[in-house]
């Protein structure tokens, strides 16, 4: 029970403190909207493809924090078990992970200068050059 | 007596650093080339055998090991450089660095090619491969990718056919929580013997994958040629059709993996194999459980015919033709560490035993050994 309530507490400071995570694209991207499942094909390389045909290009920052919050919430997968998961598609060419960036500045200057480019952020961190297309429930 | 003074053992960990130390500097390439992706994998494996024992390798299909003697051989470097040519072509070649049979450093190129999206998620790949038949078979050098200290699949995996040169069609198709992947593949197929010629290969695999079950099969048939131990030619018109099916479930912490491959060839041996593992996940501690028997079927087969006329005669076998069942039992059992995201330290206990009951005048011949393997395994 204190454990539950311990990590309640956790997961309300970590959204206080970074936000809620979203999914973006470019602010002229012509895609407006994606579902969970959409999102979890597209970031874990099962499809590399918009749901109106257009590539995706996957690419997130290189913060650990954030990204096994949302690998947890797309798949399910630890840390170690996406790592795994990975080495099995890039080692038999199927699939390659998201591109990272080490900084939010070169992530969205990508976002903005590359064709179908998609990343999650925290909500906070969203601007006017950013379209939302999918927000965690 | 362990033996730590091989003449060339200085010399092979100084090449296998000097890789490791080579690659780790390639790999900041990514900063500069955008459209360059380099990925390499290392395996640093320590082996030791109470027993003469032929057993599976990461690297080959199988390996002798000494008996009272701690071997490195199977010990690995690779690396990958995966080019996007354009928004729909890639290019990529895989290559890896270990030891051969006599256990001298060794080289090959596992993969070379060419890939094209079609869109629709539908891509062609042309060029030399290895053949999806269980996902083992592709992922036999990388150690980093399984649970166990070497690759379950024996030799007889896919026959013995590991790589195969041509083309293959992969399609993936996602329909709400189901993801369906297809890999139609054909090609010359390369076998791990000299005396067998692959010579075409048509297989397709399925894979289905919904949340933490994963299910993939493969059917291939393949025709080859197979010549004698003096390069004559005995058959130049064999077939052999294999096929496999393999899960994996993730129950909260457990894991279960479950395997079964079959062939049926013109020329003998057949064989089959199955397995099954049992893994349970404690952050980053994986202890594990696995159970492996893999069959050959000898019968006593006349060569069909001498396809080449003017090809000598087939001079009669030394020793009397095998007849009967090869069995190898494997039972192990392990610990992973992961101790960072991109390492893992294995130790394996596994005994080994085999019961050949091929050879009708000398009985049942049985060999069994215990094996204690310790590796480093990782991804950068």
């Amino acid at each position: 029970m204190i454990k539950m309530i311990l990590t309640l507490l956790f997961l309300l400071c970590h959204g206080i403190v970074y936000g809620q995570t979203v999914v973006v694209v470019a602010k002229d991207s012509s895609i407006s909207e994606l579902n969970s499942q959409h999102v979890a094909n597209i970031f874990l390389a099962r499809t590399n493809r918009f749901p109106n045909g257009e590539k995706a290009a996957t690419i997130e920052l290189k913060n650990q924090t954030a990204r096994e919050g949302f690998y947890q919430q797309i798949s399910g997968k630890s840390p170690r078990q996406l790592n795994a998961y990975w080495t099995t598609l890039v080692f038999t060419g199927k699939g390659k992970p998201p591109k990272g960036y080490p900084n939010s500045a070169d992530l969205l200057f990508k976002l903005n200068n590359q064709s179908g480019a998609i990343t999650y952020i925290a909500d906070t961190q969203v601007t006017d050059e950013m379209k939302v297309v999918y927000r965690f429930p | 007596m362990l033996n730590f003074s091989r003449p060339h053992f200085i010399k092979k960990i100084i090449t296998a650093f000097l890789m490791y130390q080579l690659m780790t500097t390639s790999a900041q390439a990514n900063s500069w080339l955008e459209e360059l992706n380099i990925n390499s994998f290392i395996s640093i494996d320590a082996t030791y055998t109470n027993n003469d024992i032929n057993i599976e390798s990461s690297s080959k299909e199988s390996r002798e090991y000494d008996s009272k003697k701690i071997s490195f051989e199977n010990s690995l470097l690779g690396t990958q450089l995966n080019y996007q040519v354009s928004e729909n072509l890639n290019a990529f070649i895989q290559g890896a660095l270990y030891y051969d049979e006599s256990g001298e450093p060794e080289t090959s190129i596992d993969w070379a090619y060419l890939s094209y999206d079609f869109g629709n998620d539908l891509t062609a790949r042309a060029g030399k491969l290895q053949i999806p038949f269980l996902k083992g078979t592709e992922l036999r050098k990388i150690g980093f990718s399984r649970l166990w200290a070497r690759p379950l699949i024996p030799s007889n995996g896919a026959s013995g056919f590991n790589d195969f040169t041509g083309v293959e069609l992969l399609k993936s198709i996602a329909y709400h929580d189901n993801n369906f992947t297809f890999q139609l593949s054909l090609g010359k197929p390369e076998h791990g013997l000299s005396m067998v010629d692959g010579q075409k290969m048509v297989l397709l695999s399925v894979g289905y994958q919904q949340y933490n079950f994963h299910l993939r099969t493969a059917i291939a048939q393949n025709k080859y040629a197979v010549y004698s131990n003096d390069n004559v030619l005995i058959n130049d018109n064999s077939h052999i059709r294999m096929g496999s099916i393999e899960a994996e479930y993730t129950l909260r912490n457990v894991i279960g993996n479950i395997g079964y491959s079959t062939s049926r060839s013109d020329n003998t041996p057949d064989d089959s194999m199955q397995y099954i593992s049992i893994a349970y996940q404690l952050d980053t501690l994986s202890p594990y459980f696995f159970a492996a028997r893999k069959n050959q079927f000898f019968t006593h087969v006349i060569p069909a015919r001498n396809a080449n006329a003017t090809s000598p005669p087939i001079p009669p076998p030394n020793v009397s033709p095998r007849d009967g069942d090869s069995d190898t039992y494997n039972f192990a059992l392990g610990l992973k560490w992961s101790f960072s995201d991109q390492h893992i330290l294995k130790a394996q206990i596994e005994n080994v035993k085999i019961r050949d009951k091929t050879r009708i005048s000398s009985g049942i011949i049985t060999n069994e050994g215990n094996v204690l393997s310790l590796l480093i395994e990782g991804v950068f």
